[in-house]
């Protein structure tokens, strides 16, 4: 059994008085994925952002390193937040450093490393990511994926021992979440324990060596991919991956404004599989049955299909 | 001499006496208000009312001669005239050539003192710092008898309450200022005249009927408060012509821009370039005073960035995070404060009261005007630290940075980046705000123009030049910061857009 690296017990999180986490128990270990699922203001977010501090914790605990955090002085605090890489929705780059200085400030400020140095490796993990060229660039001239593959550059200089995502691909044009995915594929790949809160199910299913169910503040459910995502147990998971599969089929069925058989059938697969007990559910299905009742898809039934769609939303 | 000369004098001279016998002349120069000036073609002025007052006792026709200051003691020695009454100041010299009146006035200047450091003569004065009213007498005589430079106020009594704080050891004024100063307070004396003129009128040696004569109406008019009433009307008067006064045209001789332009010419000399006893030329004023203005602004201005900078930062983390709640509090009594009362005041007060145990005025104008800055910039800054996106110090924090480190180095220079032009604008507010440092005798730019119009007379190009050398100031000053804020547009994220 690997280490663990993050212990947590109890932990419950208030802003005046709404309750956002409600006593949250579980174990990081060394070398896992942990991925958070759940619908919005589920606590993803928050329960991320107790991990690092970012958020005090009202109550529990969090040990790390053999200290319980929550309690610990600012000093621990900032030490421990050098040690977990974070990533967030909106990248947050510095704007008024070049890349390479986003890169190097905290390892130069925090652990003193000799800028030569620092420079040195920043530009090794640049190379990593295929932004060694943009080492010299202001973010405001990169795009949203390649920011964002910087933000994971600038964590990874700290060399942390555990790396939290919060929604990283969620602001992201559809174009650019591969190529940030694909990094931390290959990061999860290295042994990077990472925990991340994400919509994408494709990678929670490929990369996640764990799956947590956040709803209403608990942990609802847990388990690997394949019993969180091929065996769902209690109901609101079930409702929520539907809702999800439903969404992520609609997406992808108007995301080229074609639909091809292909999309139109895993619609439909979509809606069998999960509750299509809807009335619009209903009425899509008999709309996509019609439609691929000769087995193809032509421009007319496209055009209706996605217009039906869009009216449904 | 020979022989025939003689005899064209002597003829001449009885011609005069001749004349002489049935009337009463008064040389003088009619240019010196109250004691004689021209109220339009007539010779007006407490020395005529004198001379008549001397005709009608003699019972002699009266008659005034208007001639050149240098020509009217030879007039009563050559008896074209027979009373130099000219604003005349009794010397040593003159009595070798004339006999001199009882005196009718007396003026001069003394030694405003605190009876706790009483003054004892002349020799104390060396080296002290001497409080004067500027443009006056005072100031030349400490310029030229003691060869310092003085402690310049407006007011002699603002020279007396500077003294009172400790600010000068003696002041030194016009006697009758100096009066009214003593006349408010108890600790305050008056030494003698220092230095002191007495006027009187002039008659020929010998005749000492008619000196008998000015001194009998002399004292008669002092006594029963004639002298004074004249003096009191005719200053009156005087005052009046002066500022109503349309200007003397003269024929033109030349093309009237080229008179403007040697007028200009002969203004700048006087004003900046002409030399006076000690070699120094007034010019020396402004550039000396645009230093200390370059010093005080700049020093105020950096100054004002640290105190801006801390109550910026305890103020918007209060705001955001609750941190600093009795830094904060101090904070804000900090800002009602000093945005509360004038500048002018907050100056006095720092000079007069809370720094008044410190010597360099210099220190006291950058204090005071840097902690006023601070309140400003703070605003400004304060301003700029909202408008940064928060996930901004997340990030920070998040990489271990420490809140101050965060503050420091990521959130600042972007908020100043977003509020340069504002600050910019303060900055250049708090260039020329330094203008008023005159207040605590310190010679700035202004100050030093002010000086040269008080010493000259002349308005046009001291004050005009002072205003072209703060013209030039803030706008090299603009352009600067200009530079600076296509630099950091240049190098750094469109400062709108923070989701970076």
């Amino acid at each position: 059994m690997a280490e663990t690296l993050l212990k947590i017990e109890g932990l419950k999180k208030s802003f005046g008085k709404l309750e956002v986490l409600k006593g949250l128990s579980t174990e990081i270990k060394k070398g896992e994925v942990v991925v958070m699922i759940g619908p919005s203001g589920g606590g993803k977010s928050t329960f991320l952002r107790c991990m690092n501090l970012l958020e005090q914790p009202t109550e529990g605990s969090i040990v790390f390193d053999g200290i319980d955090i929550v309690a610990a002085g600012e000093a621990d605090k900032n030490r421990v937040r050098s040690e977990m890489g974070m990533v967030f929705q909106h990248f947050n780059l510095f704007p008024h450093l070049t890349i390479l200085d986003n890169v190097t400030m905290a390892p130069r400020l925090v652990r003193g490393v000799p800028r030569a140095q620092a420079e040195k490796k920043a530009m090794e993990l640049l190379t990593r990511v295929g932004l060694a060229d943009k080492a010299k660039a202001y973010p405001q001239q990169l795009s949203g994926g390649q920011k964002q593959r910087v933000a994971i550059v600038r964590s990874l200089a700290m060399e942390p021992k555990v790396m939290l995502f919060d929604e990283p691909t969620s602001a992201l044009d559809p174009e650019m979440i591969g190529e940030v995915l694909d990094v931390m594929k290959a990061l999860a790949k290295n042994g990077m324990t990472m925990v991340v809160v994400t919509h994408e199910m494709r990678f929670a299913r490929d990369v996640a060596s764990r799956v947590l169910f956040l709803e209403g503040g608990r942990i609802a459910e847990e388990g690997t991919p394949q019993e969180i995502f091929g065996n769902p147990k209690c109901e609101r998971l079930k409702e929520f991956l539907s809702k999800v599969e439903i969404v992520g089929a609609r997406d992808e069925m108007l995301a080229d404004g074609e639909v091809d058989a292909a999309e139109a059938k895993r619609m439909l697969d979509a809606i069998s599989r999960f509750g299509g007990g809807s009335r619009e559910m209903a009425a899509l299905r008999v709309v996509l049955e019609g439609a691929l009742a000769d087995g193809k898809i032509s421009k007319e039934e496209s055009d209706a299909i996605a217009m039906f769609m869009r009216s449904v939303k | 001499m020979n022989k025939p000369l003689v005899a064209v004098l002597a003829a001449a001279f009885s011609l005069c006496l001749a004349r002489g016998a049935d009337s009463l002349t008064m040389a003088t120069e009619a240019t010196f208000p109250p004691y004689e000036f021209l109220r339009g073609q007539e010779v007006v002025g407490i020395d005529v009312e004198l001379s008549r007052a001397v005709a009608q006792k003699l019972g002699r026709e009266f008659r005034v001669e208007n001639m050149d200051f240098d020509s009217v003691i030879p007039a009563v020695v050559s008896g074209k005239a027979q009373l130099a009454a000219s604003g005349i100041t009794i010397t040593e010299d003159r009595k070798k050539n004339v006999d001199f009146s009882i005196p009718y006035v007396k003026t001069g200047i003394v030694v405003v003192y605190r009876k706790a450091n009483p003054y004892k003569g002349a020799a104390q004065l060396k080296g002290e710092k001497i409080g004067v009213q500027s443009g006056t007498t005072s100031e030349n005589y400490v310029l030229e008898q003691l060869k310092q430079e003085p402690e310049r106020f407006k007011t002699s009594a603002e020279a007396c309450a500077a003294m009172l704080a400790g600010r000068c050891a003696f002041v030194i004024a016009d006697v009758d200022p100096a009066k009214n100063c003593v006349k408010g307070n108890d600790d305050l004396a008056l030494s003698d005249f220092i230095s002191s003129e007495e006027y009187a009128i002039a008659v020929a040696k010998g005749q000492a009927e008619l000196l008998a004569a000015v001194n009998e109406v002399i004292a008669a008019a002092r006594a029963d408060g004639r002298l004074a009433k004249w003096a009191a009307d005719y200053k009156a008067e005087s005052d009046k012509l002066k500022e109503g006064a349309p200007a003397v045209e003269k024929p033109a001789e030349k093309g009237a821009i080229a008179k403007f332009w040697d007028a200009v010419c002969d203004d700048f000399y006087l004003c900046f370039l002409k030399p006076s006893a000690d070699g120094s030329v007034r010019g020396a004023y402004l550039v000396r005073g645009l230093g200390v203005t370059i010093e005080v602004a700049f020093s105020a201005i950096v100054l004002g960035l640290l105190v801006g900078f801390l109550v910026a930062v305890v103020r918007s983390s209060h705001d955001k995070y609750g941190y600093f709640p009795v830094l904060n509090a101090l904070s804000k009594t900090y800002l009602t404060i000093v945005r509360g009362t004038p500048m002018v005041v907050q100056l006095l007060i720092t000079y007069y009261i809370i720094l008044r145990s410190v010597e360099s005025k210099e220190l006291i104008a950058i204090l005071a005007f840097g902690i006023n800055s601070g309140a400003y910039q703070a605003e400004i800054l304060r301003a700029g630290i909202t408008s940064i996106d928060p996930g901004q110090m997340e990030a920070g924090r998040a990489l271990g940075l420490g809140y101050w480190q965060t503050m420091l180095r990521i959130i600042l220079p972007q908020a100043v980046r977003n509020v340069l032009p504002a600050l910019g604008n303060e900055f250049i507010v708090l260039m020329k705000d330094t203008s008023i440092v005159g207040y605590i005798a310190l010679i700035d730019l202004a100050k030093g123009g002010d000086i040269i119009r008080s010493q000259t007379y002349s308005v046009y190009l001291p004050y005009l030049t002072v205003a072209a050398v703060y013209l030039v100031l803030v706008v090299t000053f603009t352009w600067l910061l200009g530079k600076l804020e296509r630099y950091l547009r240049n190098t750094g994220a469109d400062p709108v857009h923070n989701d970076s």
